[in-house]
């Protein structure tokens, strides 16, 4: 619905009736004058005026913002954590020192779940579609906080913590894939180690994409992520036919999902006290 | 282009302004709003009107998931049950004679599984229900639970109680008895593994364990396994995983547990293990765990 100002009409450039009852109808006579006028006056109009702002993006950020709360609170579980083996490491740290480390774990923390929502609603414009591995951006600004506000001492074994613990997680995680595939392919104790070492020798993240959910391509269980060459020479003829591999499409998108993989351990923990030894 | 007077166009409005009043909400009425009406209309039809499901026709696609096609799941079954007998082979040793007994064994487990499926099958022939009705409702849901039922009947051909299991027992001699059993319990421990790495990982990342708090949670958790159905437990993905763990934690001793961390991390530890004894009755429902 057009409403246009009585100095148009007036003008005589165009018909324009403006009914009763707050409704305004166009009768139209159409002039190119009257376009062209309109556009110079909208034209005057923008540069005094800031920039209309593109409503599809105003409500992507707002999108953003409201999936970034989500991921903070998801986040903030691990930085409780992490926080917690600090605690144990270093015992104790300077209050002043201790609450600029929390105040780094927390901002690292709303820095990487906005990057994770970013990521949830197209990403940043002219940047890789990628918001990396959150859990290390917030362990290494632990980090680095820790040598500036503790020392590196206590920075290099919270590091080595970190470290070893990923390492566990990584042959943990390749044994939850050798007992999915036991469980498909009737795996004898020997193939079982077999399969593990070969993993292991090759490993990359995105194997662990064939722990996330069952999927299947006609009757055979596909294992995303995971190399056929780490796994077929281990197997007798009739278990390779029901061994279906998936490996890796496409960068942006496995990198993407990998993302995912990464935060569902978080998922179903409960959330943790706010330990306030931190933040007194 | 000829310009109008002020007033003639003030004429105009005045004659527009007049038609509006005269021909009132017709003329302010839409053939959209025409369409809206309609739909809504046909929305309060459809809501009254019969919601029919041909539970047959349901039947295949859900009984015999991923494809619905009854051969490829009873080829899938019995493939399965060959693996296994591969398996034992290759553990054992088996002769011409235990391999053939093994295979007839299988063979008639997959059948009697498909009988009982087409027990159900035919009790379902021919049924529709309407899902606006409450009984149809009531019928859906058991429908579901019936699909859901056979899926892991099909999946779970050979397990304990099967005449392959039977056959096993019985044709094995001494040494191949003990070589199997041996197996047998590695697989258990490793698939208990499983269950306890995938559990440990989210309970290190919050309490913030360090190495020697895990290796120590770890090895008291191997020490005592929970009796589990890993196939039921792998139906679901890993998304029961974590709560059969924790439901394993509780069980332990929790003075020997809580020995093992800071009191800082007993009080985080106890939300996981208050989730753990939350989710156990349905656990135990899906016969995921046995005890």
């Amino acid at each position: 619905m057009k409403i246009i100002h009585a100095n148009v009409i007036e003008r005589g450039r165009g018909v324009w009736l403006t009914a009763a009852m707050g409704m305004a109808l166009t009768v139209a006579q159409p002039s190119e004058l009257v376009t062209a006028q309109a556009e110079d006056a909208a034209a005057v109009k923008a540069k005094d005026a800031p920039p209309a702002e593109d409503p599809a993006e105003v409500q992507r950020r707002q999108q953003i913002k409201q999936q970034a709360t989500h991921w903070e609170h998801l986040l903030t579980r691990l930085l409780y954590g992490e926080l917690e083996m600090i605690r144990s490491i270093s015992g104790d740290i300077p209050r002043d020192a201790r609450r600029a480390i929390a105040q780094a774990g927390e901002q690292a923390v709303k820095e990487a779940a906005v990057r994770l929502a970013e990521l949830q609603f197209g990403g940043r414009k002219g940047e890789e579609n990628t918001a990396g591995d959150p859990a290390a951006r917030v362990s290494d600004s632990l980090a680095k906080s820790l040598v500036e506000h503790v020392g590196s001492p206590q920075a290099a074994a919270f590091t080595r913590q970190i470290a070893e613990r990923s390492e566990r997680r990584k042959v943990a995680t390749v044994h939850e894939i050798v007992a999915v595939l036991d469980g498909e392919l009737f795996l004898t104790a020997r193939q079982r180690k077999q399969i593990e070492r070969s993993l292991l020798e090759t490993w990359n993240d995105a194997m662990a994409l064939s722990l996330e959910g069952v999927h299947w391509i006609d009757d055979r269980r596909v294992f995303p992520g995971l190399p056929a060459d780490c796994i077929n020479p281990h197997l007798s003829e009739a278990q390779r036919k029901r061994f279906a591999p998936q490996e890796n499409r496409g960068g942006g998108v496995v990198s993407q999902q990998q993302t995912w993989t990464r935060m569902n351990v978080l998922n179903n923990v409960p959330a943790p006290a706010r330990d306030p030894w931190w933040f007194e | 282009m000829t310009a109008r007077r002020p007033w003639k166009t003030c004429r105009s409005v005045l004659l527009a302004g007049l038609a509006v009043l005269v021909l009132g909400g017709a003329w302010l009425r839409g053939e959209d709003d025409t369409v809206v009406d309609a739909a809504a209309k046909r929305a309060s039809e459809q809501a009254q009107q019969p919601q029919q499901v041909m539970l047959e026709q349901q039947m295949n696609s859900m009984f015999f998931a991923p494809t619905g096609n009854e051969e490829k799941a009873v080829q899938h079954c019995l493939g399965r049950l060959l693996l296994e007998m591969s398996a034992l082979d290759e553990a054992c040793g088996l002769s011409d004679r235990q391999r053939l007994k093994c295979e007839t064994a299988a063979r008639l487990d997959v059948a009697q599984a498909m009988d009982d499926i087409d027990a159900v099958r035919r009790r379902y022939a021919g049924r529709t229900i309407n899902l606006q009705d409450p009984a149809g409702q009531q019928e859906w849901q058991r429908f579901l639970q019936e699909a859901q039922t056979m899926q892991a009947k099909l999946q779970e051909v050979g397990g304990e109680t099967s005449l392959m299991a039977k056959v096993i027992a019985g044709i094995l001699d001494e040494t191949q008895r003990s070589a199997w059993r041996q197996e047998s319990e590695l697989r258990k421990l490793y698939q208990w593994q499983g269950v306890v790495d995938a559990g440990m990982a989210q309970i290190d990342i919050a309490l913030g364990l360090s190495s020697e708090q895990h290796e120590a949670m770890h090895a008291i958790l191997m020490e005592k396994p929970l009796r589990i159905n890993p196939t039921r437990l792998r139906m679901h993905g890993n998304h029961f995983t974590p709560f059969v763990c924790r439901y394993a934690l509780s069980r332990l001793d929790q003075k020997q547990l809580e020995s093992l961390i800071n009191e800082r991390q007993q009080k985080t530890l106890r939300q996981f293990i208050d989730q753990g004894k939350g989710m156990a009755a349905h656990l135990k429902q899906q016969q995921i765990i046995f005890e």
